[in-house]
């Protein structure tokens, strides 16, 4: 039988600047971009939670909630760097580690075992240590809920369980429950325990059709047949949804340096206010093609698919794709394509847009390892090299200390909002 | 309420086995006394590498930066 743990660290961008700044512990607080501009809370305090204040809500929801609420402009870069230490501090005990999101790990313990101790035991032993070297290692104040279960799907569940700072244990129902002082449930006990919603892989939609067939609990799932489950959900889903109501789910935790090259890379922005105009729009897509083409580079990857996305200021969107038959990397290349698909799809006028543009992403598909084939054409060379002499200097010296003039003004423009995952590629 | 400085300043550090740890620094005319060093993160800025201190004297909350690029500290954030 395998032993997963779950790390889910508490309101992590929240406790990350209560850790830092002091003043602001036992607060409502709420972590967002700059307030004064259309933002939403990427992460509420653990007492602004409190309040009803949830990730994803604008932040006049917030204050109508919680008057007293403080906005604190997020700081990715610290983020990201307590996370690397959080998962260097789990690489300590093994390399069975699945990164799931920049503040959740999964972790196969199944061959941690203590001498002398049975292996859930061990698993307990060492989910409390590891919770007391994050407090000692990275912050005091900064804590994490931890599941553990035989499958990914419960220890999830697990630390769900139990927030702030829980420790969940869940056995397979046929087994004797663990000796410790901690919550300790069967996969029957816990699936009894919790809303359907509470589970990873039920989400709004998913939940809303559940109720509409009359199924409210994990009790009344269990109950459906899977040809039921299947006819209404597909039989993807149907199958994946029968083994969730019995607690079954995947085992697989591979080495912490197994990657799976990606199958797509884009960035998105969400502009400061709704516009129409043209050049700034064009310029905002360049400036998006050159963050992907900057992490195509690093990756040493190319692609052939570039695609547009476009959401306008009703919240409509348009979007398209064309694919060329010579694969790029190439930041102005990827523009180019863009911002052919953007006039496609909104161009009305001389500079101006048929309807004005709340969000823009890009994003390039198709992607295969680069090949540095030589152009026959001098023109196409001389811009690679120009280009390949950018992303060098841009490396050396840091993001944006060369790039296009058109861009030059868009310093303002907000941080990517699509990508923890990706800053360090 | 915290106000963004970004102004240098001269800073009297300590090295241990752990690494970097200020002790003090001057701001304009003022001195501050560091009492502790709540957080420590880094940043990597082309070649070079930044460290960020979030410290607190009695009163108040700052934000230093360390840029190993030009060996310069800078006062980037206070609250008090």
């Amino acid at each position: 039988m395998k032993i997963i743990m779950h790390i889910d660290m508490n309101s992590f961008f929240a406790t990350c600047e209560q850790q830092a700044q002091p003043h602001l512990r036992g607060k409502p607080i709420g972590v967002s971009g700059d307030p004064r501009s259309r933002t939403i809370v990427s992460a509420a305090s653990i007492e602004a939670k409190k309040f009803g204040v949830k990730t994803g809500m604008a932040i006049y929801e917030a204050r109508k909630l919680c008057p007293d609420i403080q906005f604190i402009r997020c700081d990715p870069d610290k983020y990201w760097n307590i996370s690397q230490r959080l998962v260097a501090l789990y690489q300590s005990y093994t390399e069975a580690i699945e990164v799931f999101s920049i503040d959740e790990c999964f972790i196969d313990i199944t061959n941690l075992r203590r001498d002398g101790v049975n292996p859930v035991s061990t698993g307990i032993k060492i989910a409390q240590e590891i919770k007391q070297r994050i407090r000692k290692e990275i912050g005091a104040y900064i804590s994490c809920s931890i599941g553990i279960a035989p499958n990914k799907l419960m220890a999830k569940l697990g630390s769900e369980m139990k927030k702030p700072d829980g420790l969940t244990i869940i056995y397979p129902n046929n087994t004797q429950p663990p000796e410790t002082t901690e919550d300790a449930f069967s996969v029957t006990e816990a699936l009894n325990r919790s809303e359907l919603q509470d589970m990873c892989g039920i989400g709004r939609r998913t939940y809303k059709k559940l109720l509409l067939l009359n199924i409210q609990s994990f009790k009344d799932l269990h109950a459906c047949s899977k040809l039921f489950l299947q006819t209404h959900f597909g039989k993807h889903q149907g199958t994946t949804l029968h083994a969730m109501a019995r607690g079954i789910g995947s085992t697989h935790i591979g080495h912490i340096d197994d990657k799976t090259p990606p199958k797509s890379m884009g960035h998105a922005i969400t502009l400061n206010k709704d516009t129409s105009d043209l050049l700034y729009c064009k310029a905002v897509i360049l400036k998006l093609s050159l963050r992907v083409s900057k992490r195509m580079r690093n990756k040493k990857m190319q692609g052939r698919t570039v695609n547009l996305y476009i959401r306008f200021h009703d919240f409509s969107g348009a979007g398209g794709r064309v694919t060329i038959n010579k694969k790029t990397n190439n930041g102005h290349t990827i523009s180019y394509l863009a911002q052919d698909l953007l006039c496609e799809h909104t161009f009305a006028g001389k500079e101006t847009l048929r309807k004005s543009i709340r969000l823009l992403s890009v994003t390039v598909s198709n992607l295969s390892p680069e090949d540095n084939q030589i152009s026959l054409l001098e023109t196409e060379e001389n811009k690679t090299k120009a280009h390949t002499a950018m992303h060098e200097i841009n490396k050396k010296f840091g993001d944006n200390t060369i790039e296009p003039l058109s861009t030059i003004n868009l310093e303002d423009m907000p941080p990517d909002v699509n990508g923890f995952s990706k800053r360090n590629e | 309420m915290t106000e963004r400085i970004n102004e240098p300043i001269t800073t009297l550090v300590t090295f241990t086995e752990k690494g970097i740890k200020p002790l003090a620094f001057r701001w304009g005319k003022n001195k501050y006394q560091i009492k502790k060093v709540t957080l420590a993160h880094t940043e990597r800025k082309g070649n070079g590498l930044v460290y960020y201190f979030s410290v607190c004297d009695d009163v108040n909350y700052f934000k230093l930066a360390f840029d190993t690029r030009n060996f310069s500290w800078r006062l980037l954030e206070l609250s008090s």
